[in-house]
């Protein structure tokens, strides 16, 4: 099924990144709740996950989607890492753990300061190999897609990060319900969506891994269902974020380009495709592509 | 016979709703819904020192509580739509949130009986609970009963039964002495039905008093908040007593030792003595 995409509130900057005759094509639909898109520029492979169904679902070039892993503890996020390891915000497990290459699971991440984390959202790998990733507490509280323990323990909701040696350390301690995370090119940002307050904060990076003072980089419009959740930046720093009716796609100045209104709701995206000019879209029950002007960020 | 009564912890950030009492303090349930997940807590008063202290940090709304045999504390957790326990080790577990397939509504009053079953009342509401809205709530407002069965080879597991399903927002529920009846408050008033096994009978209508608490003396009377005032009731519904509550808006009450504690819309908690 394909269909035009849809727009609103465009800038004129707009329509070189999203063309107006740009197609929305369903490439999967079935889902319960869909979410953590990635590209394996490896094997031309595209990964996501069904939160509720339990389930890390695997496309193969040209193939059709099978399922890699079922239970996957309420599997959330996913990327690579800079070995083409799966790297997994398992959310459930309240863990972040890989794949490594002869299947075994194994746990970068479970506690800090010897309390168990919340349930980790979503993830990113920085080109020094540092993980970070997001720690809301959805896996606690929300109905249907529960941990084993439901008692949060850490008296924060941060951003995490996984040190190239694997030590942990949580540089952001100020979000009230963390979830989208991504940098911008060059990396000396880092973009942080908040699903509760619907908005975008940025974070400098210094060299040792912390950050600097939260900055307001953009609050999202529209008063339509949907929410501050998955987020990615393309080559030029163009933010692509889900919200209010779809996905709003914001200039580095932090100024909203325009919004695609996607069917269904919208939860996370990921650029991919050999050119990476390929924007996925994961909604609760279908898996979307659409392909775009500028590349994104590439995934390791 | 007249009641003293002094506020003994309070105000805190949200209503006060539910009670325990542990054998030396009384724990009680601090609703809110600020913009942090999670939001609301249990807290702990000790009679003989006169403190206040966190007995369980975020709680998401977790309106009744009740101690089951297994030393565990039980809550109707609202905004996450489940009965959660709340185990001695610190932790918090899930017993089932399914019935007839589907996902019940927001618990708001639990009670415990001798077996370990947990009765509780379930209702639609217009509060935003937690996480996506894939679950959509249904139409039935219910009493509810979680019981566990043996499972070979493994944990017991709970099951979830619907023992009624016509009930007009119901806020609380309680169980006599001998567990023969099943008392339940709701917009239409105070109900009482009788337990037959794993199944309630017919409801009889015992008063048209609008009531958030309930709370039943070893002796079988009930004793009810109304707003301003406590209600002492018979057990076929009749007005015993009535106490003026100084505390502005009562929610709910349970004794602790020789005294009565009641909760306040305004998160507070007072202690009475005749």
């Amino acid at each position: 099924m394909t269909q035009k995409v849809e727009t609103d509130r465009a800038a004129p900057g707009l329509a070189r990144l999203i063309a107006r005759e740009s197609q929305l094509e369903r490439i999967h639909e079935g889902m319960s709740f869909g979410e953590g898109p990635v590209w394996n520029r490896r094997d031309g492979s595209f990964w996501w996950v069904d939160i509720v169904g339990d389930t890390i679902w695997r496309r193969p070039r040209g193939g059709s989607a099978e399922v890699f892993m079922r239970p996957s503890t309420h599997a959330n996020g996913l990327t690579f890492d800079r070995e083409g390891r799966l790297l997994v915000a398992g959310w459930a497990s309240r863990s972040v753990w890989r794949i490594e290459p002869d299947g075994r699971r194994y746990t970068l991440a479970s506690e800090f300061g010897g309390r168990k984390i919340n349930s980790p959202n979503d993830i990113v790998v920085q080109s020094n190999g540092a993980i970070w990733f997001t720690d809301s507490p959805g896996a606690l509280y929300n109905p249907g897609m529960e941990a084993e323990d439901l008692q949060q323990y850490l008296d924060f909701q941060g951003v995490f990060r996984i040190g190239p040696e694997g030590s942990l350390t949580a540089p952001i301690r100020d979000t009230v319900y963390p979830n989208g995370l991504a940098f911008t090119p060059d990396e000396k940002t880092l973009y942080v969506n908040d699903s509760r307050l619907n908005e975008i904060r940025a974070y400098d990076m210094r060299a040792d891994g912390t950050c600097g003072p939260m900055r307001l980089f953009h609050k999202l419009e529209g008063t339509e269902p949907g929410i501050a959740d998955g987020m990615k930046v393309d080559r030029e720093g163009n933010v692509y974020c889900t919200g209010p009716a779809g996905v709003h796609v914001i200039g580095p100045d932090g100024k909203l380009l325009g919004r695609l209104l996607i069917p269904d709701h919208c939860t996370n995206m990921a650029f991919g495709d050999d050119d990476w000019r390929s924007l996925y879209i994961t909604t609760y029950h279908a898996l979307y592509r659409l392909r775009v002007g500028v590349p994104g960020v590439e995934v390791w | 016979m007249a009641w003293r009564f002094e506020r003994v912890a309070g105000p805190f950030e949200g209503p006060a709703a539910g009670l325990a009492w542990d054998g030396a303090g009384m724990l009680f349930s601090i609703l809110s819904q600020g913009p942090r997940a999670g939001e609301g807590r249990i807290l702990r008063f000790d009679p003989k020192l006169g403190e206040t202290s966190v007995f369980r940090p975020f709680t998401n709304r977790t309106s009744g509580i009740a101690f089951g045999r297994d030393g565990a504390l039980y809550g109707a957790q609202e905004l996450s739509r489940r009965i959660v326990r709340f185990d001695p080790d610190g932790s918090a577990s899930l017993l089932a949130t399914h019935v007839d397939g589907r996902m019940h509504n927001l618990p708001t009053s639990l009670a415990l009986d001798s077996r370990g079953r947990v009765w509780f009342c379930d209702s639609k509401s217009p509060l935003r609970t937690s996480g996506p809205l894939i679950y959509p709530q249904g139409e039935l407002e219910s009493v509810l009963l979680l019981s566990r069965r043996p499972r070979e080879g493994g944990d017991p597991i709970w099951l979830l039964h619907r023992l009624t399903s016509d009930l007009d927002t119901p806020r609380a529920l309680a169980l006599s002495p001998d567990e023969r009846t099943l008392y339940l408050a709701d917009r239409q008033g105070l109900h009482a039905f009788t337990i037959r096994d794993d199944a309630l009978d017919a409801r009889r209508r015992l008063s048209e008093h609008a009531l958030t608490g309930l709370n039943v003396r070893h002796d079988g009377c009930i004793l009810a908040c109304a707003g301003a005032s406590l209600l002492l009731l018979e057990t076929s519904g009749a007005v015993r007593e009535t106490w003026p509550f100084p505390g502005g808006e009562s929610v709910n009450s349970a004794f602790g030792g020789p005294d009565l504690y009641v909760t306040t819309t305004a998160g507070e908690l007072w202690k009475g003595r005749p």
